[in-house]
């Protein structure tokens, strides 16, 4: 190691960066579609047992693991992999997809983010407020991603402006460490986001039943759409399913970001304590904010009829069309509306600088390349790679990242690390590690756990997903003939990046073996 | 919302809430204990973890 490894400056700075990583966009739009969709009320049976047996378990295995592996100088997958399992030469490949995953969530993810930063402007200077039906509404957005050229926007002007801005706080935030940048910015932006969130709370639980004629439209029937349960839903194994999906998207385990966080930690720190903190306030951002404000607050004014289609439209729709809309009837709506939009952008920056830290600590760490040089190198080509997203949105290309980059590896990259920590590594080392420096124990139960009920989990999940989704997605039969040109293309660059994030790793250590770091 | 749509929504801000406290209150214990301690007892605690059942 030529360079010394920065730390975290305190215990709240890092807790505060790993559950600012896990909530995002998913937590506010994802979670109250998902609970509506899965059986209402019911649902949180399966999402609390998938917490305790599946995000708990992974949650603490990539602190830990961190924490080991940036003992030996390694943040960064690759080489956390190959500390872990020393005597395995190839075994840091799979490290591959640790910094792999996190880079191509970053391309699209940074672009989305934006559009968060754009509609809070918007929303201040009442550039939607006029609107009042999901039709013009849904026309503002294409007009904003230069879909189309409408009465709103007549290019993508707009929308390159606010992803240059919101690139550039990504890189600033970024160039100024983990410290200095990242540490710095959660501890604001954390506390913010849940005051935004809580105000917001209380002005939907205040609204009452505002549509004249429609009394029985009213918030507390709209927290009952969302949560009187289904018990019969229990019954299907695809509810079980979704909230395992929701649990581990949910807490960003398997993408190779708290890992990367975790390697920052000292070798007494702890991390038992940590991991449950940081995962208790990431459910509070999603149970309790989540749970309380798309909902009920679409619910009071487009009625239960029209909900069910609003609950299925997807993510998107939920943020930027149904919301702005929801929010235009409010009083204050304006300032409302800028509350939304920011709470939504600081959870979609806290996620996307933890994003782009694996790559920055991969060329810090294996190549000695300094801080500034290495946010240079990063900033450039992700900005490049940015470019398709941008300008050739809706021919696929977002979907198939975020299938690839941030669905399907993040599960076989958590149970690559299961599978290693608890098998390979060994379960009593790695029971001994993670209470290593910790401030309480974990109940004895959960060793029996980590070994075997979440790798039995994960492969249970892998198993479903690939039984029925392999054929469709490999012969790319859901994508339109116009989309698979650019989809194949972009699975072609994907297939590439992969290659030469393999080479990166391969010369990285090659360079340790001459350097003397490494055992030939 | 029917009474059974209250219980989901009360047990599960319950779990939350107090799993959130739970951590809370662990952490300023940690803090006072790493406060009162010694400079060597606290390099102890930190290299052996909590005392673990065998």
């Amino acid at each position: 190691m030529a360079l010394s490894r920065e730390q975290w400056g305190s215990r709240l700075a890092v807790i505060a960066a790993v559950a600012g990583s896990a909530i995002g966009l998913g937590n506010l739009l994802r979670f109250p579609a998902k609970v509506v969709a899965n059986g209402g009320g019911a649902f949180m049976i399966p999402y609390f047992v998938s917490f305790l047996l599946l995000g708990l378990p992974l949650m603490w295995i990539e602190w830990t693991i961190g924490r080991y592996g940036g003992g030996f100088g390694h943040g960064t997958a690759p080489g956390i992999f190959h500390s872990l399992a020393r005597k395995n030469r190839f075994v840091k490949y799979f490290g591959v997809i640790g910094i792999f995953g996190p880079l191509v969530i970053f391309i699209y993810y940074t672009y989305i983010e934006s559009w968060t930063l754009a509609y809070s402007f918007f929303a201040l200077c009442g550039k939607y407020a006029a609107l009042g039906d999901h039709a013009s509404m849904q026309a503002f957005l294409r007009g904003y991603q230069g879909l189309e050229s409408n009465g709103h926007f007549d290019g993508i002007g707009w929308a390159y402006l606010f992803f240059v801005v919101t690139f550039a706080c990504n890189i600033g935030v970024i160039y100024y460490g983990i410290r200095g940048g990242i540490g710095r910015l959660c501890r604001f932006a954390f506390p913010l986001l849940f005051i935004f969130g809580f105000i917001l709370v209380g002005r939907v639980f205040t609204l009452g039943a505002p549509s004249a004629g429609h009394p029985e439209w009213h918030v507390l029937n709209g927290l009952g759409f969302m949560w009187n349960p289904d018990f019969a839903a229990l019954k299907s194994a695809k509810v079980w399913l979704e909230a395992a999906g929701q649990i581990f998207f949910t807490l960003s385990v398997g993408i190779g970001v708290i890992l990367t966080y975790a390697s920052y930690l000292s070798k007494s720190d702890d991390v038992v304590l940590s991991g449950l903190t940081a995962s208790g306030a990431n459910e509070l951002a999603e149970v309790i904010l989540g749970g309380s404000l798309v909902i009920p607050a679409a619910f009071v004014f487009f009625g239960p009829v029209e909900m069910k289609s609003v609950a299925q439209s997807g993510t998107f729709n939920l943020g930027f069309v149904t919301m702005p809309l929801v929010l235009n009837q409010v009083p204050y709506g304006a300032l409302t509306g800028f509350l939304w939009f920011m709470l939504l952008f600081l959870a979609g920056i806290t996620s996307s600088v933890s994003l782009a830290q694996p790559a920055i600590a991969f060329m810090e760490d294996e190549f000695d390349i300094g801080r500034g040089k290495a946010v240079g190198i990063f900033g450039a080509v992700s900005f490049v790679l940015c470019q398709p997203c941008i300008f050739l949105l809706g021919k696929g290309i977002v979907d198939e990242m975020d299938f690839w980059g941030g669905t399907f590896f993040l599960v076989v990259f958590a149970t690559i690390e299961v599978v290693l920590f608890a098998w390979v590594f060994g379960m009593e080392k790695a029971w001994d590690e993670i209470h290593h420096g910790a401030d309480m124990a974990l109940p004895r139960f959960y060793k029996w756990i980590i070994k075997y009920v979440t790798p039995l989990f994960l492969f249970f999940i892998l198993g479903t997903w690939v039984w029925q989704e392999w054929r469709p997605i490999i012969a790319m039969e859901k994508v339109t003939a116009e989309c698979r040109p650019y989809v194949f293309t972009t699975r072609l660059a994907l297939v590439g990046l992969f290659g030469v994030l393999a080479v990166l790793v391969k010369l990285a250590w090659r360079r340790r073996r001459l350097s003397g770091k490494e055992a030939a | 919302m029917t009474p059974l749509g209250w219980t989901m929504l009360g047990v599960s801000w319950c779990l939350i809430i107090a799993l959130n406290v739970f951590c809370i209150v662990k952490m300023l214990r940690a803090n006072e204990t790493d406060q009162r301690q010694t400079a060597p007892a606290r390099r102890k605690r930190a290299q052996t973890g909590p005392a673990l059942k065998a």
